[in-house]
């Protein structure tokens, strides 16, 4: 335990001291990137780092070499004069044009980062509490982005997976070699959309559109992990992004997939379901949409998130139950879910909170009557 | 002091004052010299002349490094 602990402190004092690439292993410094603009970011995050360094030993080693050399033991005496032109002219001087030299490369990788002109996809962000919502403009493609840890592994009931608090159901899929822009905005609080690897970290504000971009590399293909980086609520730390980069091919694939799921989904809605169906696909949605506000056994959580285990509602008002689920209600956390869920999705947790932790209704809420319900 | 400058040496010594006020370095000499010749206005005309040029350096700068 010692041991681990002393090994570790040399390691961040040797990687301090010597290699900036051993920095980056160990997560102390930020990560190189994958896009040309992540990297161009970072190479100027270390000139200026280094210049910071060298700043710093000159004007402590003057200072200390000063003390040391002319101190009281050794006789020196201070001398007393009020001012000197030169000297304050050239203090002044070397500043400025330190700040100047460093206000190049930053103008330019600023100018770099916010170009977000010629783009080749279009994807609109927005932040809810607490989840992410991806469109993709011009596509008709769109969905949501929810958190897959389970509950149980949040409360230590069980144990944490791999990615935890970082894995969702929907990624949010790009494709390489192409210029994608983001449009980033909230539907509710201020959020701020952070993937590192692509040095994208973007406040997303209700009634404000922030835009960014990123170009992915042919070749670096693959799964890469971000965060809500501003303090939204109770579960901000609970709406992960997982950005999925794939070739254009691929891309082309997944879109076209996406177009025929929703087609497929429109008509599933319009087939029969039983119970059982309905409850086990009721549990899912529930613990993946409803659970993190409402609890795992429909407890509810403190003052402001009902109990919906005995509720009236869920008892009784059948009709104010589904007009909730897809309306919401405005000014709480409550939000609507007809963008989120399909109506099979929304007649199961319905049908699933009627008859799940003591609610025994008996009733089946169909998803004819979600669609009758939208109308 | 010097009651015979003239009126070009006076304009340059004030601009050299605006000038040192931006940088926030005069000497202890010329602040009390301008302390008691006056010319408070003309100080201020100089001051504005220079804040419309420091103004007009900004924008020019920002234009130039703009991609057009
Ligand atoms: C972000 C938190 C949150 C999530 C997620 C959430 N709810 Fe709610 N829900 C609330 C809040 C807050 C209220 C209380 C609103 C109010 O003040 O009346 C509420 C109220 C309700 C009510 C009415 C309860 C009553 O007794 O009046 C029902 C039914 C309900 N939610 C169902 C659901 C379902 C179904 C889901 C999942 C599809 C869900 N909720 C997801 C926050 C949430
Ligand atoms: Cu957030």
């Amino acid at each position: 335990m010692y041991f681990r602990t002393w090994q570790r402190l040399s390691s961040v004092v040797l990687g301090l001291v010597f290699a900036p690439a051993a920095m980056a292993d160990w997560g102390l410094n930020m990560p190189v990137g994958i896009t040309e603009v992540s990297q161009s970011i970072f190479e100027l995050h270390m000139l200026i780092f280094w210049i910071c360094v060298w700043i710093g030993v000159v004007v402590f080693g003057v200072m200390f070499y000063s003390i040391f050399k002319h101190r009281k033991s050794k006789g020196a005496v201070a001398s007393k004069f009020h001012e000197s032109l030169g000297l304050e002219l050239l203090w002044t001087a070397i500043p400025t044009v330190i700040l100047i030299a460093m206000a190049v490369p930053a103008t330019s990788v600023l100018i770099q980062m916010y170009d977000t002109t010629n783009s080749d996809v279009d994807i609109k962000i927005t932040g809810h509490q607490w989840k992410w919502q991806y469109d993709y403009l011009g596509e008709d493609v769109g969905f949501f982005s929810n958190l897959t840890t389970t509950t149980d592994e949040i409360y230590n009931r069980t144990e944490k997976g791999e990615n935890y608090l970082e894995e969702v159901d929907n990624h949010v899929v790009v494709p390489t070699g192409k210029k994608i822009r983001f449009l980033i905005t909230s539907n509710d609080v201020i959020h701020a959309w952070w993937l590192p690897e692509i040095a994208v970290k973007k406040d997303a504000i209700p009634g404000y559109i922030n835009e960014s971009w990123a170009l992915i590399p042919e070749g670096e293909e693959g799964l890469y992990r971000g965060k809500c980086a501003e303090l939204c609520g109770v579960q901000h730390g609970f709406m992960p992004i997982v950005l999925e980069a794939v070739t254009a091919d691929e891309y082309q694939a997944w879109l076209d997939d996406q177009r025929a799921g929703k087609v497929a989904e429109a008509a599933a809605a319009l087939g029969d379901f039983s119970y059982d169906e309905l409850m086990v696909e009721g549990a899912e949605v529930y613990a993946r949409s409803c659970a993190g506000c409402h609890g795992t056994e429909g407890q509810g959580m403190g003052t402001i998130f009902p109990a919906l285990a005995g509720s009236p509602i869920a008892l009784n008002d059948m009709a104010g139950h589904i007009d909730i689920v897809i309306n919401g209600k405005p000014g709480t956390a409550m939000q609507s879910f007809t963008a989120q869920l399909s109506d099979v999705q929304i007649a199961a947790v319905i049908t699933f909170e009627r008859n799940a932790w003591g609610n025994d209704t008996g009733e089946t809420v169909t998803p004819q009557m979600i669609i009758d319900a939208k109308k | 002091m010097n009651k015979q400058k003239s009126t070009l040496l006076k304009v340059l010594s004030f601009v050299q004052s605006v000038l040192a006020s931006l940088v926030g370095i005069q000497s202890n000499k010329k602040r009390e010299e301008d302390f008691n010749e006056g010319g408070l206005e003309r100080m201020i005309y100089v001051g504005l002349g220079t804040l419309v040029l420091f103004v007009i350096i900004v924008v020019t700068a920002v234009n130039s490094a703009l991609p057009s």
